[in-house]
């Protein structure tokens, strides 16, 4: 059975454009919503077919916000989502469940995301039966085939979630996302909770599926030097906006957006002579956004003109949001 | 592994681990989980632990504070000598002045170190409620707040633990084991839940303390370049076991066992020209399972028949130690 797709080769297997995702804030006895934060504001993106792409960020910047509004798991407010090339916004019932069959999530914590009370048989038959993936004849057949492509013993069929160790169960997880026979796979975070030895093996494991399978796959991690080893393109994210992208090791050896900067030079290296600079200060909240441009709080290059929201700036494959970019590596 | 050789001349090193074997008891056996650990703690400097989940870092760490887990947890051999008192023959009143006092810990997560219901604030106070000082309780806060780089005093002493992000949790945490100034300071994997930025803040906090009272710190953590960057010394633990330690520069330049090899290609880098990165394969055994001889031979693949049958232990020229036979 192939679970390989033939696609055009440019044609994005997802892209948006302008993508918002809000959230109410409800205040006061009888829960009026108050105002909206925009947790993702304005996003462009794309995947092509067999890529892997990275989306780094703080905690709190919205990247998973991003990650769960792709999947269409979260209302999307405004802009437009294609998936290859036609709208996913605005389907009936059965388009939404094909377009979400075909982009699948893997969740960061391996412990919560698999039911401890079903056989590791149960949690990924059910999705198959359910999207008559396969017929209930084969289901057996076909998942003896997820697993050894995950590099598990289909002795584990009929064993629970408790028998497995972190590293095992995201092998389960990633099952079960392929079972789904996806375009694209958004990964959040999913080997942070991993020891280093385990996170390589997975790593290698999820690149070997993409040249196996032909698999896109988004890489929501905040690990930059992990983001550098897996990705071939980079989005960094800040405050619900996307203030730098392009290739991945352009992007991190010679980094234009100040915040960009900040991060790459917060990650410790096994070089001495190189310490880690950390960044001042802390992200702002969403609900006290300063205007403008998000990072003039902490930016070292600030400017009167930073109280504008800067535009989006483009050279060749490198897009960049800030009024006042580094040119020189530094 | 031998003991390791009294540092020269007169300063006897602060905190001593010494042939540290843990076991957890069962009804009909008893597992053991570490064996022969041996490390020492010198004033002012960090020494790190390195290893992955379930090696014994954190079971060795608590069992420095006379914290074993209940029920069940044993100490099977080995001592942990204090200022070269061991602290197992102590009484428990002996001990809790101790811990505390003079060995403090900060935990992994910010957010669960922390109870929910209680204010930051009276948290802090809470301390002195079992360890009697003769100082100023508030203004010792304040001032440690403002040393760990909070000066809005007011706000955070009245939040509560969600209203606070994580990063300021932890340096409230920080303050928190400050506060009776210890001379030994075990930081468990302080910046595994935090971000990047935040973890570079945070660990150049611990250092500069460190330097500045003298302070000793063990470092877990199971990220090399962290080690890299902030250990002065560094242990690799392995299934229970310390399978290297060595001065950090000459471990770094030459790290000796093939499972400290492995976890430096394990670990993704952003300034190596070369950004592939080796797994080691297969898993760690399970405590009370290990493998005879080498506890690495089914994972190395350089094991012979010696690596099968015979435990190594060996000496490098330079102080440092390592268990393997090549």
């Amino acid at each position: 059975m192939s679970l390989l797709k033939e696609n055009p080769p440019e044609e994005p297997i997802i892209e948006v454009r302008d993508l918002e995702t809000w959230f109410p804030v409800k205040t006061g006895l009888l829960g009026r919503t108050n105002y909206h934060i925009k947790a993702v504001d304005q996003v462009s993106l794309q995947v092509k077919p067999g890529e892997i792409v990275a989306l780094v960020g703080e905690s709190g910047c919205g990247k998973s916000t991003l990650g769960n509004s792709l999947a269409g798991l979260l209302p999307i407010r405004g802009g437009e989502l294609y998936f290859r090339g036609k709208s996913a916004l605005n389907q009936n019932r059965l388009q939404r469940e094909i377009f979400q069959n075909k982009v699948q999530v893997i969740f960061q914590d391996p412990y919560s995301c698999l039911n401890p009370k079903h056989t590791v048989f149960e949690i990924l038959s059910f999705p198959l039966i359910y999207h008559k993936i396969c017929s209930p004849t084969e289901v057996r057949d076909y998942i003896s085939h997820l697993l050894e492509q995950v590099g598990m013993s289909n002795e584990y069929m009929n064993r629970y979630p408790h028998a497995f160790s972190g590293g095992q169960r995201q092998r389960i997880s990633i099952a079960r996302a392929l079972g789904m026979k996806p375009d694209l796979i958004i990964c959040d975070e999913i080997v942070s909770s991993l020891d280093v030895s385990i996170q390589a093996q997975i790593v290698e494991l999820l690149l070997e599926l993409r040249n196996k399978l032909g698999l896109s796959l988004l890489f929501i991690a905040h690990d930059l030097s992990l983001v550098r080893t897996v990705s071939d393109r980079l989005y960094v994210m800040y405050l619900g906006k996307i203030v730098e992208s392009g290739n991945t090791d352009d992007v991190l050896m010679n980094p234009h957006h100040p915040y960009t900067q900040a991060l790459v030079q917060a990650v410790p290296t096994l070089d001495r002579s190189h310490p880690p600079i950390p960044l001042d200060g802390e992200v702002p909240s969403f609900t006290n956004m300063p205007i403008g441009c998000s990072f003039q709080n902490r930016c070292p290059h600030r400017s009167d003109k930073c109280i504008e929201l800067p535009g989006i700036s483009r050279s060749g494959s490198r897009e960049i949001r800030c009024f006042h970019p580094l040119t020189e590596k530094t | 592994m031998e003991t390791p050789k009294q540092s020269k001349g007169a300063d006897t090193p602060l905190l001593q681990v010494l042939d540290l074997s843990i076991g957890i008891k069962k009804p009909n056996l008893t597992v053991q989980l570490t064996e022969g650990v041996s490390f020492e703690l010198s004033a002012g400097k960090i020494h790190g632990l390195i290893g992955e989940s379930g090696c014994g870092k954190s079971i060795s760490s608590l069992a420095i504070m006379g914290m074993l887990p209940e029920p069940g947890g044993t100490l099977i051999a080995g001592s942990v000598r204090f200022k070269g008192e061991n602290i197992y023959q102590m009484d428990e009143l002996a001990l809790n002045s101790l811990r505390g006092d003079k060995i403090s810990m900060i935990f992994q997560e910010p957010f669960a170190a922390m109870n929910p219901l209680v204010r930051v604030g009276d948290q802090m106070l809470e301390i002195f409620e079992y360890h009697s000082v003769d100082f100023d309780r508030h203004q010792k806060i304040r001032n440690l707040l403002d040393e760990v780089g909070l000066s809005d005093h007011r706000r955070i002493l009245k939040s509560y633990p969600h209203e606070l992000s994580g990063g300021m949790l932890q340096r409230i945490i920080i303050a928190m084991a400050l506060l009776l100034d210890p001379e030994v300071l075990i930081a468990d994997e302080p910046t595994t839940a935090l971000d990047v930025t935040v973890q570079a803040q945070i660990m150049s906090l611990i250092v500069q303390l460190c330097k500045e009272r003298k302070m000793s710190v063990l470092l877990i953590s199971h990220n090399i370049s962290l080690m890299a960057q902030y250990a002065d010394f560094i242990s690799v633990m392995y299934a229970g076991q310390i399978v290297e330690s060595n001065e950090i520069k000459a471990f770094l330049s030459r790290p000796s066992h093939p499972y400290s090899r492995g976890l430096m290609g394990a670990v993704p880098s952003l300034d190596r020209e070369n950004k592939k990165i080796i797994s080691i394969p297969g898993q760690v055994p399970e405590p009370g399972n290990y493998p005879q001889g080498c506890r690495f031979n089914g994972r190395c693949v350089d094991a012979t028949e010696q690596c099968l049958n015979e435990p190594p232990n060996k000496n490098l020229e330079n102080g440092g130690r390592y268990r393997c036979h090549y």
